[in-house]
């Protein structure tokens, strides 16, 4: 780059320089648009939605932000959900995504752009996918160059699985969070390789926006350490590498500690040890190398054994200190998302909402080649391409896609933080083969008229060394054009013969055949098609789903069912303010969002017991789950009910976690009560205790009346109780699709005829006494 | 006896050599190397203070220790960049890397200020908290 700024203006090389420049910030504009627009099929296929459960969380926040202002959002205490508890919402929410969209909103409706909270909300993350993608291009600029940069670029762009979770309408953490941790990444490598620290600073404060936006930033704090240990015992330590690190763990861990949801948790739990770990081991590092630098080789063997010895006893003192504190609390000080990370099993074992939640599951293979198709066999091509020659840059890089494919493989969720690393090193290997055919082509074609034009001129006196030296200065030409960046420098300065010939010979050995160059450009191209094609095709059809409103094509065409809406606009005009709604916690956040009502529990799932009671509620039955939802003051009971057209995802398919969680806790209910040879059944073959419990009633009440045999699709069978009455409960609401019944609490009757109370009390106190030690409800 | 004497004779090579090498840096050096042993013997202060009297106001233990740490390291960052034996920092202008230093201090110490809650005078602890709600 030095040499090329020094030209003065106007040559050709400046002028191609120029050109280059603008190409590629022509290039960059468009990839942005291209990542904003792939997201926007959700929108034309639907409409302007927030979709799934989680968003509606985040939207519910940054309404209340927006019209309370940011005081009364840090002390917002939401006594709307997991009612009578509450929650904090100040103090438990990762505040970088709602701040974000409110910042967004305030500043448009300051200059008279009047976006409602709710457009702003939708389209967040569309945009910011469009930032990470020129994120993308920075931090592989720094890696390998400009060329590499725009590849990477558009291909994360279009990549699946970043896709799926920054559609617009996808209103969550992710939508952020991979901005910030793609431009955290460049912020620390661009350190790495200036040394400065101006941008260790900014390091530190984008590692704060990471923190502030998702909880995935522990992500950050483990691979950047490991990166400095990597290179520290490879040989590679540098002062650079001291600046880009020692600022950013004692400015990041200030700033990690300001964010209320982290707290102390950033210099107490052991996700952050390894940061503080790996601090101590530079500072002896750099230690170590200034008194190499000023002492003479005889004495620094002399030091290294006097500290050798007195260190090791310090160093087993301390270790046995933390090795103590760390054994003292049950895991070891991790938290249980992280230790579900590193051992795969354990949430299954001991934590069954972890376990039960469908992104927490591993990935299967075929996964894979959905969400990074082609790019999971450009992979490993990239990594050869970093290992030539290996920079800090690369090393990290190469670090970061081996965690990251590891990780990826616990979790699925994860393979949201594989494919930046993905589209990283397949960008470095396209552009590589680029460099490597189009290089190719140009020094046959190059050469091929060269040996025309010599072979007319015969009056040399030395035709050997005029060819060869002629082919050296093609070869030499041809080797600074392959190193040079895409399209943007071309030196033809005239080689220096002789001294040069020695490095021409080993680069001519990168040459290939015409032919082979041009079919293997070809066939890259067309590889980039494919991929292309099925990213919109991903992006169209596989994850654009709003999942609140549902359609299916059939041979009279599109039907469109919205029922949940329906159901909660129901919810909203024909209750009280102030009356409760119980339902499984997949709904929690939806309901208060949209029906604004209070719920019970909600998908926030930290408070296990009280998902657990109201678990054991929908597994009793109907008069002892009057008891629990009347002792917890609720007034609706709302169920999932897919039968009638076939949705699968609803409470009956779920209900096997209800019993699960809820028998974890409670231990008169047991799973086997419910199973029939192992399964779930609901028809004439199900146990008296599932044909008994509320779950089954609600769901099927009056479900005979629809096809007149109660034919469940989604279970393919009949069911087992046809007609009953429910006498705890009654139906106030049934969708059109009867995929959401609403249930009323019967009040209790006001008097008992007095012999009938009597015999009542006999027998209620003669059967119950049984049963009164182990049901806490009764 | 023997490997004893010779070790304590090292021991003493050693001290010399480090002691005659160190003089040789340049005086502005010298301060900076004072001033970062200020810092971490305040730090170890703070530290051992903590240990015996308990971490009462945890708030106020991490302002005192990663404000000794902080500034600590930053101007350990400023020695590295401004020492002229070192390599790599030829081109890098002594005044870009004091800007670079003063500013990330500054960003430093606006972020420890939110961690200070409490202060021995009252008259101070009301200056002291004005100026961080204002910050």
């Amino acid at each position: 780059m030095a040499a090329v700024e020094s030209l003065p203006p106007g040559t050709p090389s400046a002028m191609r320089n120029a050109f280059g420049t603008v190409l590629s910030a022509l290039i960059l504009v468009l990839i942005g648009v291209l990542a904003f627009s792939i997201r926007l099929f959700s929108v034309i296929k639907y409409e302007s939605v927030i979709h799934e459960f989680d968003p509606y969380f985040n939207y519910r926040v940054t309404q209340f932000l927006s019209k309370n202002g940011i005081y009364e959002f840090w002390n917002w205490f939401d006594d709307r959900t997991w009612y009578p508890l509450g929650r904090v919402i100040g103090g438990t929410v990762y505040p970088g995504l709602t701040l974000t969209a409110g910042t967004i909103w305030w500043v448009l409706n300051a200059i008279n752009i009047p976006l409602s909270v709710e457009t702003v909300c939708v389209f967040t993350a569309p945009v910011f996918s469009a930032f990470a993608s020129w994120a993308t291009y920075l931090l592989t600029k720094e890696v390998k160059g400009s060329g590499a940069g725009l590849a990477a670029a558009a291909l994360l762009a279009m990549v699946p699985s970043y896709i799926s979770r920054s559609v617009a309408g996808s209103y969550d953490n992710e939508a952020v969070a991979i901005f910030a941790l793609i431009f955290t990444f460049y912020l620390y490598i661009k350190t790495l390789n200036t040394g400065s620290l101006f941008y260790a600073t900014l390091n530190a404060i984008a590692y704060f926006y990471m923190v502030c936006s998702w909880g995935g930033y522990t992500f950050i704090i483990n691979l950047i350490p490991m990166h400095v240990l990597l290179c520290i015992v490879t040989g590679r330590y540098s002062p650079r590498l001291y600046i880009a690190y020692a600022p950013l763990v004692v400015l990041g861990t200030l700033l990690a500690a300001l964010v209320p949801v982290v707290g102390f948790n950033a210099v107490l739990t052991s996700e952050h040890f390894a940061s503080f770990l790996v601090f101590i081991i530079i500072h002896v590092v750099a230690l170590v190398y200034y008194i190499k630098g000023i002492l003479t080789p005889k004495m620094f063997k002399v030091a290294v054994t006097l500290v050798v010895s007195i260190g090791l006893v310090v160093c087993l003192i301390v270790v046995a200190v933390l090795v103590a504190l760390v054994a003292s609390s049950p895991t070891g000080g991790w938290s249980g998302r992280s230790l579900s990370l590193l051992d795969p099993t354990y949430a299954s074992k001991y934590i069954p909402i972890i376990a039960s939640v469908s992104e927490h599951q591993p990935p299967t293979w075929p996964s894979y080649f959905m969400d990074i198709n082609v790019l999971a066999f450009l992979v490993p091509a990239g990594i050869i391409a970093c290992f030539s020659p290996l920079s800090d840059a690369s090393s990290f890089v190469v670090l970061y896609i081996v965690m990251s494919v590891y990780f990826s493989g616990v979790m699925v969720r994860l393979m949201l933080v594989l494919a930046p690393a993905a589209c990283i090193m397949s960008g470095i290997a396209l552009s590589q083969a680029f460099d490597v055919f189009t290089g190719s082509i140009k020094y046959q074609l190059s050469s091929k008229s060269k040996d025309d034009a010599e072979d007319n001129t015969s009056t040399k006196n030395a035709p050997k060394d005029d060819a060869s030296s002629g082919k050296a200065d093609k070869g030499e030409e041809v080797a600074k054009e392959r190193l040079s960046k895409k399209g943007k420098k071309k030196e033809r300065e005239p080689a220096e013969k002789p001294s040069v010939k020695s490095k021409i010979v080993k680069k001519k050995a990168l040459v290939l055949p015409l032919e082979a160059s041009i079919v293997a450009l070809l066939l890259l191209i067309m590889l980039g098609a494919f991929y292309v094609i099925h990213c919109v095709w991903a992006a169209a059809e596989a994850y654009s789903a709003p999942s609140i409103v549902l359609t299916s094509q059939s041979h009279d065409g599109l039907h469109v069912f919205d029922d949940f809406r329906e159901s909660y606009a129901w919810l909203s005009h024909n209750t009280d303010v102030d009356d409760k709604v119980a339902s499984w916690w997949d709904y929690g956040y939806q309901t208060t969002a949209m029906a604004n009502r209070t719920v019970i529990v909600d998908n926030n799932t930290w408070n296990n017991t009280h998902i657990a009671t109201v678990g054991t509620a929908m597994s009793s039955p109907e008069k002892a789950a009057w008891e629990i939802f009347n002792s917890l003051d609720v007034k609706y009971v709302l169920v999932v009910f897919g039968g009638v057209i076939g949705y699968p995802s609803d409470d009956i398919n779920k209900f096997l976690w209800m019993v699960r969680i809820g028998g974890g806790e409670f231990p008169h209910i047991k799973e086997a009560d419910y199973l029939r040879d192992g399964q779930y059944r609901i028809d004439s073959e199900a146990t008296p205790t599932m044909l008994n419990c509320l779950m089954y009633k609600l769901c099927y009440y009056r479900f005979v009346e629809t096809d007149g045999k109660g034919y469940d699709r989604v279970r393919r069978t009949e069911i087992g109780k046809k007609h009953f009455k429910l006498t705890h409960f009654e139906e106030v609401f049934t969708s059109h699709h009867w995929m959401v019944r609403i249930y009323k609490l019967k009040p209790q009757k006001n008097r008992i005829r007095g012999r009938v109370k009597k015999l009542k009390q006999k027998t209620s106190s003669g059967v119950s006494s049984k049963s009164v030690k182990k049901n806490p409800w009764m | 006896m023997y490997n004893k004497t010779i070790v304590c004779v090292y021991a003493q090579d050693l001290l010399c050599s480090l002691h005659s090498a160190y003089l040789a840096t340049p005086t502005n050096l010298k301060i900076h190397h004072y001033l970062i042993f200020l810092r971490s013997f305040y730090f170890l202060e703070h530290v051992s203070y903590m240990a015996l009297v308990g971490s009462f106001s945890f708030n106020s233990f991490l302002f005192g220790v990663l404000s000794c740490t902080g500034t600590a390291f930053l101007a350990i960052c400023l020695w590295i960049q401004v020492n002229k034996e070192n390599k790599k920092f030829k081109d890098l202008a002594p005044k870009r890397a004091f800007a670079d230093f003063v500013l990330s201090n500054l960003v430093f110490h606006l972020v420890i200020m939110n961690f200070f809650d409490r202060c021995p005078s009252p008259i101070l602890n009301v200056v002291f908290m004005s100026c961080k709600n204002v910050v």
